[in-house]
């Protein structure tokens, strides 16, 4: 019962899904551009930071040692 | 010696004649099956325009992951696509429109199409809608038997169907 001759294809569906495919792709490819940059950014902006700021280095003792008592 | 543009180009152009071959291939087959499911009738040509429109996204989405297909069958994952869309949507296809499968529900219609119309096993379907496969087997056997004439329809208005789906 399901079976029998297909339903007519539209002529120009192959081009339209080629058209929405292909900007479904470039979208995907300008996304994952994007998100490469972001990750770009910030290592530049933390190793920036880091050479201005040495976090690794022990701060200067904030407090003057009592002395006199 | 070639650019990265033209290589770009080369590749496109490529994909675009491997994709509109197997689209002349398939084409006709899978528009079938979505109208089969969105229950429009199969004739006069433009009668089904909700089965083009769910084809049209479910080949647009092969044609985006056609290079990482990686030797899967192009044909079986527009044929997931095709499900896992209509399940996403299914409210929208629950009146009937004169389609042949018109007096099942489209949870109903989904699993009688994937197992009968494109034999799909039922372990697959299961795991593709995301029921057990007992579930499966009942939907099916009483998909069967209401297009039979066995039984009575599925009651739609109290209590609609509950088309899960895992993706």
């Amino acid at each position: 019962m399901l079976d029998g001759p297909h339903p007519q294809v539209p002529a120009d569906l192959a081009r339209r899904v080629a058209e929405r495919g292909g900007r479904l792709l470039r979208r995907r490819l300008f996304v994952r551009r994007l998100m490469l940059l972001v990750a770009c950014a910030a290592v530049v902006a933390f190793t920036v930071w880091a050479v201005a700021a040495h976090p690794w280095e022990v701060p200067p003792a904030e407090t003057t040692p009592l002395e006199g008592w | 010696m070639w650019t990265v543009r033209e290589r770009q180009s080369g590749r496109e152009r490529r994909r675009a004649q491997e994709f509109e071959t197997f689209v002349a291939g398939a084409a006709g087959r899978l528009l079938h099956t979505a109208t089969l499911l969105t229950a429009e009738p199969l004739r006069p040509p433009g009668a089904n325009p909700r089965a083009q429109r769910l084809l049209t996204a479910a080949l647009a989405h092969t044609y985006a992951q056609w290079e990482r297909l990686r030797g899967e069958d192009p044909y079986d994952r527009t044929r997931r696509e095709l499900a896992v869309r209509f399940a996403h949507e299914v409210w929208r296809h629950k009146r009937p429109r004169g389609g042949l499968l018109d007096p099942l529900t489209p949870q109903e219609r989904l699993v009688l199409v994937l197992r009968l119309y494109e034999g799909v096993a039922e372990e697959q379907a299961a795991a593709l809608l995301g029921l057990p496969v007992e579930r499966v087997r009942a939907i099916c056997n009483r998909s069967v038997a209401t297009m039979r004439g066995t039984r009575r329809p599925t009651e739609r208005r109290g209590a609609p169907g509950r088309p899960g789906v895992a993706r």
